[in-house]
């Protein structure tokens, strides 16, 4: 009999229960006898049933058409000076982050590091183009630090500045 | 007897709105928006939100669909936009995630065999869910609702498939503990 390990077969609750591939009767007999594993299949087939009926009865007709209607009136988006404003404190904020890191041994002390993460906080939430604005702006600030060593995230384009938020986010 | 047409792939269907073709974006949203609302609901969302997250989730798609660069899957480039519409609505409208975490705690007093299963058992799962760390969340809705698998959520997430790996677990990890 072939011994069964529950990572394992934990590994695989999500192609069970998902169609995809089926219990041998030696799993099956495990499952039976394993509460762990019992309760992590439980868990997992409550999940994939979690919200069908919502996709299942979901109207889109109502938000096709105000979205159709939106992309016919509203078009790409223009970034307000209101907002461009809120963006520039931003900029100034990155920038001195930056700086300070990529100073040669400042060490970055953890107080530091809990601001940085306030404002790429706020960084994740803006969209493309609020993003490219940043990235055009944050390299003047930047070389007026002097801190050109350090200054490769500037390089990133607004997809890649976006991953690193999100990386950072954990 | 007569072949039945295949219906054209989201590629081609962007294809078509990038060209100016409005009626592509519908065809799309209505092959996807029952997902999104989905995805947004086990998230956390309330129910009567669901109608102008998808909404604003396509919106924004449509707007930067340029940005899809077609390694995921354009319905899994949606969810990412649709999480970060989740995220700023719970932020400007803190307290929309009508389902606290203690609810699912009192889920440890239920007998074994009807935990996970009741209606309001599922509530508290989907409270849970939405307690959890937000890259935890997303890897684990795409993983066990989308079949997604951790190469793919990796590429749309900015992340490795063995990172996605470990969120994974994290999140079963906790939600499990939750629901002994």
């Amino acid at each position: 009999m072939t011994e069964i390990h529950c990572e394992l077969l934990q590994d695989r609750i999500p192609e069970v229960v998902s169609g995809r591939e089926r219990w041998s009767a030696e799993e099956a007999a495990h499952l039976s006898r394993c509460a762990d594993c019992a309760t992590v299949e439980r868990l997992l087939v409550a999940t994939s049933a979690l919200g069908r009926d919502v996709e299942a009865r979901f109207d889109a007709t109502p938000a096709i058409l105000r979205v159709a209607e939106r992309l016919r009136t509203e078009g790409r988006r223009e970034v307000s000076p209101v907002r461009r404003h809120w963006i520039a404190g931003l900029v100034a904020a990155a920038a001195v982050t930056v700086a300070v890191l990529s100073w040669p041994g400042s060490g970055a002390a953890p107080d530091f590091a809990r601001q940085e993460q306030s404002f790429l906080t706020e960084l994740d939430s803006l969209d493309t183009a609020e993003l490219a604005i940043i990235a055009d702006e944050l390299a003047p600030p930047l070389s007026a630090l002097g801190a050109s060593e350090g200054a490769e995230p500037l390089d990133l384009d607004s997809t890649q500045l976006e991953r690193v938020m999100r990386s950072l986010e954990g | 007897m007569p072949a039945v047409p295949t219906p054209p792939s989201d590629p081609v269907l962007v294809a078509r709105f990038l060209a100016g073709e409005e009626r592509a974006a519908a065809e799309l949203m209505g092959r996807h928006a029952p997902a999104v609302a989905r995805f947004l609901y086990s998230a956390g969302a309330a129910r009567d939100d669901l109608d102008d997250l998808v909404q604003e989730t396509f919106f924004r798609a449509f707007r930067r669909i340029d940005s899809w660069r077609q390694e995921s899957g354009f319905r899994s480039w949606l969810f990412t936009i649709a999480s970060n519409q989740l995220k700023d609505a719970v932020r400007r409208r803190k307290g929309m995630r009508i389902l606290p975490l203690e609810s699912w705690d009192a889920a440890g007093s239920e007998a074994p065999d009807t935990v996970l299963e009741a209606d309001e058992t599922a509530e508290r799962l989907r409270a849970g869910i939405a307690a959890l760390p937000r890259l935890q969340r997303e890897v684990f809705l795409r993983r066990i609702q989308f079949g997604e698998d951790y190469s793919a959520i990796a590429a749309v997430l900015g992340t490795t498939a063995g990172a996605a790996r470990v969120h994974y677990h994290h999140a079963v990890k906790r939600l499990k503990e939750l629901a002994r």
